[in-house]
């Protein structure tokens, strides 16, 4: 073939696509009929079209009064429906400079609806858009105090994370019962194995954080007017609002997306960033984790960072002025760059196995024209182009709680949907986990230093010694039965557990947490005394470790304290004390604190305890001569500084000690950052470079421990430190990693004496 | 430290059986039992049609049929095939306040008949619900053999409950009439009977030999689900399950003390009867606590006894004294049951029966229809909150919310791999696995361990049935043209009514709506009110004002704001003057 030839036969094809642009012109039409502004007191055509004849029918004949809420970052969007009518619609806003919260937003509604003459009392149904709350298939829920439990953690900020609250809220102002409903949430997640791996076995995609709710209802638009029900249809869906995401919906499910955080950029977000450049930066502490948290998942990055507003129209607007060099290179740039994404996100979804049947365009980018023109000539037109300006989520949402109303079995129950897609998860999970080929090649020197968790975890395992046991005193703990699957998990499997507590309860919640209890690695032991019953299993030799579940700290280490003394083993030089175990980004090696759990002031002769007690931890850990600083706020000791006193005379009396190099008294910046050493002429053995953290009070240590994981991301392993096995201390807000670290860490610090072994 | 004290320590420690158990039942040793279930699930056909054979059949099944078909061609009479023994054979022992009642197989005939009787003057037809709300006795022995000889479906009701309650589930389960204890309030039901009119004279025939597959019970678990269970399957699957389970516990009499509307006091009775041993009936509520078993155990003498978890955890609150030494225990006592903590079966084994009788738990479900695990007492080892191993036949498995196997010691629902003759009509086509929604976990040596029922609903019932749902359900009927359902407050509690515009004036079927209400939202629309009307009254902006139908349907006066609201007043006048 020439080029004649070729160029005649891509100009034939290219012909082709006017067919495809005048297609998609008159599937716009059809929907833009659909969707237009419906005036008050009219049935609204969408959202008759999204509940189906039969359930309209139903509405019609019981004129059920919806209230739709659809909270935004500074407003909360509303509409009350009378059967199929809308009665009215508006956009509620806070007062400048009113601080934001679920109550400040009902009361605001309720003076909105008062000054209609519209009362709570009239209402039969509430539907709220939701937020991110546990992952969850697509559908309409009821609304129930779980989902604003769940919500309390959400893994990301959004103003939808205010709906399910305000929906419960107003509901218990209502002396009757009202159905509660949300649909389609952020939080759906459809996705299948395939689109959820990476290339890193430690990531799976999740397939929250995506506009499920308008891109599905408009998806069941275009079925309804193309008479073809929504499952058969192939369509790629792209929303471009104030966030931007995108979906292919395939077999009735969107099992494809681009998601709002960390891909699409916004008027608020970044999108994605490339990673070789951020971890660069990181490494130069030149871009700190919160502000990458800011930029990606915040409001501080996209448009806003790169322009200075959030307002797209605006911005467009200003590129049609007169604009002087080089603000107009800039601003071309960055329209560019959001063009660019948009049709890469949407080009992605172009990616499989059959042709698509539409691509839909939808939010207020969708009609500004520039955009529009400068998108669509990017898109290669293989299929039709459907523009659908605005958003039809009030309608998805009243039509979710009018069908919930006629057909009470089709509502799903939150707390069977979240079981059973964790389940799906974490099968998920398991496949992906499933080892291939072995390696066989040892990837860890046991000799060398613990520099890492991820070491750390490795040096854990029994390396075909039997495997130790952990007794959780009162198991009936949701984060202690997490940490023991954790670390029962097959390729992590590093002890066996007895879960002490009350039987029925420790195995219902085993249960519901997936944690296997099969009598060769987890136990339960019925038990109303939990502590007692395990240091009755320690004394016995049955259990290596205990492990704080459900009890109180105070509870587990008194018991543990008189197990001690009753064996002798208390008093004198042994004392019971903290130690975390830091992995801070950005940090080659691990950074220990002592004692910031434990001792609330101690004296110079109990921190030399405690001193003793740590080393010996750093030695366990590899670390022949720890670096030690004892901590204080000053270098120069003061007597009106008690601290440096202290710190003086700890350094002096341990100075010529050949298991430990100590300096003090030092501030923190002087023992972490060889920089600030530097900066101040510092002269000392520490130079910044740390390995232990020796402070003088429970303040001082729980503001560092709680600065380095708030605030610097750093992952914790903790452990308390002093009798003659330590104690594994998790606590409520530590991550699934520190909960498994702080085993991994106990377990190595109880291996006393044996050597470790390669894996 | 030694393996025992490892094992008392975890509390797991497996009892093994009494030595004088031994070589009892269908197992000699514990290898010869898992054999013999792993034969029974392999071929539960040729288990099924043994069990058949041992049985009093009117007609004999020409072949097994399966799911839904089940026991082709034949037709049993429950009385007859129960009731096997010598006219003047011990069948039936009742512990009353005066001591212990006999009744020989001639007096237990004689009051079924009575009480066929009494039921035939009723008008019911065959497969007529009856709901039986009778304490574990003699009288309710006979109302549900006696059912069975009419062919009526026997809906056993626990009797602990009140008349209103009565009246809300008997509607529920669409039941054509009652039976209720003596002096019991009659509940607000067409029929209703007392015990005592059990003990009519009179013509006593009952319909005749039934065929297998006829709906001979309804039962309900916790959570207010129904099941309609087959004649014939539970009678095989109760008769396979006893001799394996129960039998080898001894020869002696068998004492029931479990509440009458469990499946597996039903499937025991009749499988104990058809055993030709001696049915000892106990009411559960006599066993308040260890000094009560004693009496009981004094005055009836069981060897073998069975109890409910709920009882034995009753009787273990108040245990700190062993028996006398001369207390007369039963050899065996079994649980039936949600889960027994190992700290209360323990307690119960050591304290309350002095560690002389072996203690096992066994597991029973209205849809499985009757027994569905246990130990077999002669070579099973007891494992503290376990229920062993499944029922003969019965392939248990445990699988997630999708119906996936988990992997052993991983938790899940209870299910059955295969159906079974027993199993409830409604679960007979299901294919398998069959959920029982009952929460477990099956470990390695094959012990199942329970935690509590899903508290899942098939049905609308108890899902919240607020007033969308009941205008759903109303507005689905042709003649429904508009309605509105509100609910308000009054001294007798609360009350749910309909305002309901039909499509053609005056027409519209409040009987149908009503059954239909009842069906689908259960007690949740207990006592609603209809009111039929010619129009609701609306704002002018076309909202139905609901505030004001709550005040007309609570007779409150209307405010000035909700008059004012109304676009025609007229309405509101109508409304009230209905």
């Amino acid at each position: 073939m020439n080029w004649t030839q070729y160029s005649e036969s891509l100009e034939g094809v290219r012909r082709g696509t006017e067919a495809l642009e005048r297609l998609g012109r008159v599937l716009s039409g059809q929907l833009a009929e659909l969707v237009e502004s419906c005036h008050e007191g009219e049935e609204d055509r969408a959202l008759v079209a999204l509940c189906g004849e039969a359930v309209a029918k139903v509405a019609r004949r019981t004129g059920w009064s919806s209230l739709v809420i659809n909270p935004g970052s500074t407003s909360t969007k509303v509409a009350v429906y009378s059967g199929l009518n809308l009665v009215a619609r508006d956009e509620v806003y806070l007062e400048p400079g009113e601080s934001d919260s679920v109550e400040r937003r009902c009361e605001h509604l309720l003076g909105w609806l008062g000054g209609l003459r519209l009362s709570l009392g009239e209402l039969s149904g509430i539907a709220v858009r939701g937020g991110f709350m546990a992952p969850l298939p697509c559908g309409t829920y009821g609304v129930c105090e779980q989902m604003r439990i769940d919500l309390e953690t959400a893994p990301y900020r959004h103003a939808a994370n205010l709906g399910v609250p305000m929906a419960l809220s107003l509901a218990r102002r209502i002396d009757h019962d009202i159905v509660l409903t949300t649909t389609d949430p952020l939080t759906c997640d459809e996705l299948s194995l395939a689109r959820r791996v990476t290339g890193s076995p430690r990531l799976m995609v999740k397939g929250s954080a995506a506009h499920y709710l308008n891109m599905r209802a408009l998806v069941r638009l275009l079925g309804h007017s193309l008479s073809k029900a929504p499952e058969e249809l192939h369509v790629a869906v792209c929303h471009m609002g104030g966030d931007m995401s995108a979906g292919r919906w395939c077999e009735g499910r969107f099992a494809q997306v681009v998601k709002v955080f960390g891909h699409m950029p916004s008027a608020e977000r970044s999108g994605g960033l490339p990673l070789d450049e951020v971890l660069r930066l990181a490494e130069q502490r030149q871009y700190t984790f919160e502000e990458m948290r800011g930029d990606v998942l915040g409001n501080k990055g996209g448009l806003l960072a790169l322009a200075g507003t959030t307002d797209f129209r605006a911005f467009v607007e200003l590129m049609s002025g007169p604009l002087e060099e080089p603000r107009r290179r800039k601003a071309e740039a960055i329209l560019e760059f959001f063009v660019n994404q948009a049709a890469a996100a949407i080009l992605e979804l172009f990616v499989s196995d059959a042709p698509l049947d539409a691509v839909v365009l939808s939010g207020g980018l969708a009609a500004n024209e520039v955009f529009f023109k400068r998108l669509s000539a990017k898109l290669p037109l293989i299929a039709p182009l459907v523009r659908v300006p605005g958003s039809v989520e009030a309608q998805a949402l009243c039509a979710g709680l009018i069908k919930a109303c006629a057909d009470p079995l089709g509502r799903k129950s939150y707390a069977q949907t979240k079981a059973s897609q964790q389940g799906q998860l974490q099968r998920d999970v398991q496949i992906l986990a499933t080892p291939l080929i072995e390696r066989k090649t040892p990837r860890w020197d046991p000799k060398a230093p613990i520099t890492s968790l991820d070491e750390l975890l490795v040096a854990a395992r029994p390396h075909g010694a039997a495997l130790p046991t952990i007794a959780v005193c009162g198991a009936d703990n949701e984060e202690a039965l997490l940490a023991a699957r954790l670390a029962c998990a097959s390729e992590n499997r590093l002890a066996r557990f007895v879960l002490i507590g009350p039987y029925a309860k420790v195995s219902q919640l085993a249960w519901e947490l997936d944690v296997p209890i099969d009598e060769e690695n987890t136990f339960i032991l019925d038990s109303t005394t939990p502590v007692a019953q395990g240091i009755e299993l320690l004394d016995a030799g049955i259990a290596d470790i205990l492990m704080k579940g459900g009890v109180m700290t105070a509870d587990i280490l008194g018991g543990y304290f008189q197990y001690l003394k009753a064996r002798g083993l208390s008093g004198g030089r042994t004392k019971l004390g903290h130690i975390g175990l830091f992995e801070i980004p950005g940090r080659s090696k691990l950074v220990a604190v002592s004692d910031a759990a434990i001792n609330p002031a101690p004296d110079v002769e109990t921190r030399l305890c405690l001193l003793d007690n740590a080393v010996s931890a750093m030695h366990k850990l590899g670390i022949a001569r720890p670096k030690v600083a004892v901590i204080s706020s000053i270098e120069k000791p003061t007597p009106k500084v008690i601290s440096s006193v202290e710190g003086r005379e700890i350094a002096e009396r341990c100075k010529d000690r050949e298991d430990m190099i100590i300096d003090g008294p030092l501030s923190v910046d002087l023992a972490l950052s060889p920089e600030c050493a530097h900066e101040k002429g510092y002269r000392g053995r520490i130079q910044g470079d740390a390995d232990l953290l020796l402070v003088p009070t429970l303040d001082v240590g729980n503001a560092i421990y709680k600065a380095f994981t708030v605030t610097g991301g750093a992952t914790i392993a903790g452990a308390v430190i002093g009798g003659n096995r330590p104690l594994v201390l998790t606590s409520r807000g530590d991550s699934a990693r520190s909960k498994l670290s702080s085993i991994a860490l106990a377990l190595v610090l109880a291996q006393a004496g044996e050597e470790r072994k390669p894996s | 430290m030694t393996d025992n004290l490892k094992a008392d320590l975890l509390g797991l420690s497996a009892i093994d059986p009494p030595a004088r158990l031994k070589g009892r039942g269908p197992g000699a040793t514990l290898e010869g039992y898992r054999e013999y279930l792993t034969s029974c699930a392999r071929d539960s056909a040729g288990l099924w049609l043994k069990v058949a054979s041992e049985l009093r059949w009117d007609t004999a099944p020409s072949g097994l049929g399966g799911p839904g078909g089940w026991f082709l061609g034949g037709s049993m009479n429950l009385a007859a095939s129960c009731l096997v023994g010598e006219q003047d054979a011990l069948a039936v022992l009742e512990a009353g306040s005066q001591g212990v009642e006999r009744f020989a197989t001639s007096d237990l005939r004689t009051r079924i008949g009575q009480a066929v009787s009494a039921l035939r003057r009723l008008a019911l037809a065959p497969r007529d619900r009856v709901l039986v709300s009778l304490p574990l006795s003699v009288d309710w022995l006979a109302c549900v053999l006696a059912c069975a000889e009419l062919g009526l479906c026997c809906v056993p009701v626990n009797p602990h409950k009140g008349a209103a309650q009565v009246t809300a589930f008997a509607a529920a389960a669409e039941c054509r009439a009652v039976v209720v204890p003596d002096g019991f309030e009659k509940p607000a039901v067409r029929f209703a009977l007392a015990a005592s009119d059990l003990r009519a004279e009179g013509p006593s025939n009952g319909v005749g030999p039934l065929p297998s597959m006829h709906p001979f019970l309804l039962l309900s678990d916790s959570a207010g689900q129904m099941f309609t269970i087959p004649l014939a399957g539970f009678m095989v699957q109760a008769a396979a399950a006893f001799e394996a389970l129960l039998a080898p516990a001894g020869e002696g009499a068998l004492w029931l003390a479990t509440p009458g509307n469990y499946a597996s006091t039903l499937a025991i009775a009749f499988a104990a009867l058809r055993s030709e041993r001696a049915l000892g009936l106990i009411d559960p509520a006599q066993l308040d606590s260890p000094a009560a078993l004693w009496r009981a155990c004094e005055t009836c003498r069981p060897e073998l006894l069975v109890i409910s978890a709920r009882t034995a955890q009753i009787i273990v609150e108040t245990a700190d004294t062993p028996p006398p030494p001369d207390a007369s225990l039963p050899a065996f006592v079994a649980v039936e049951g949600e889960q027994f903590e190992p700290r209360c079966y323990g307690a119960l084994r050591r304290i309350v029966l002095g560690g002389r009788a072996h203690v096992v738990q066994i597991l029973g479900r209205p849809e499985a229809g009757g027994l569905v695990a246990g130990p077999q007492p002669a070579v099973t080892p007891i494992r503290p909150s376990s229920v062993c191993f499944g029922a003969p036949g019965l392939e248990i498995a445990i699988v997630d919310h999708s119906g996936q196997g988990s992997p052993a010691g991983l938790g899940g629902l209870l299910a059955l791999s295969q159906s079974t003759p027993a199993l409830a009509m409604e679960l007979q086509e299901v294919p398998p696995p069959i959920a029982l929604e009952v929460k477990a976990r099956l470990d390695h040596k094959g012990y199942l361990w329970t935690m509590g029922e899903t508290k899942v609903l098939r049905q609308a019932v108890d899902l919240g049935a607020g007033t969308a749902e009941i205008e759903a359900l109303i507005a689905s009927l042709e003649d429904v043209e508009q309605v509105a359902v509100v609910r308000f407050q009054d001294p007798t509690g609360s009350c749910t009514h309909a305002f309901v515009k039909p499509i053609r004036t005056g027409q519209f079927d409040v009987e149908a709506a009503t059954l239909l209400i009842a069906s689908k939202a259960g007690v949740a629309a207990e006592g609603m009110t209809f009111q039929v009307v010619e129009r609701l009254p609306y704002s002018r902006s076309g909202k139905l004002l609901r505030s004001v139908l709550r005040r007309v349907a609570a007779g409150e006066p209307m405010g000035l704001d909700d008059a004012s609201l109304v676009t025609d007043p007229q309405t509101v006048a109508d409304l009230l003057r209905r």
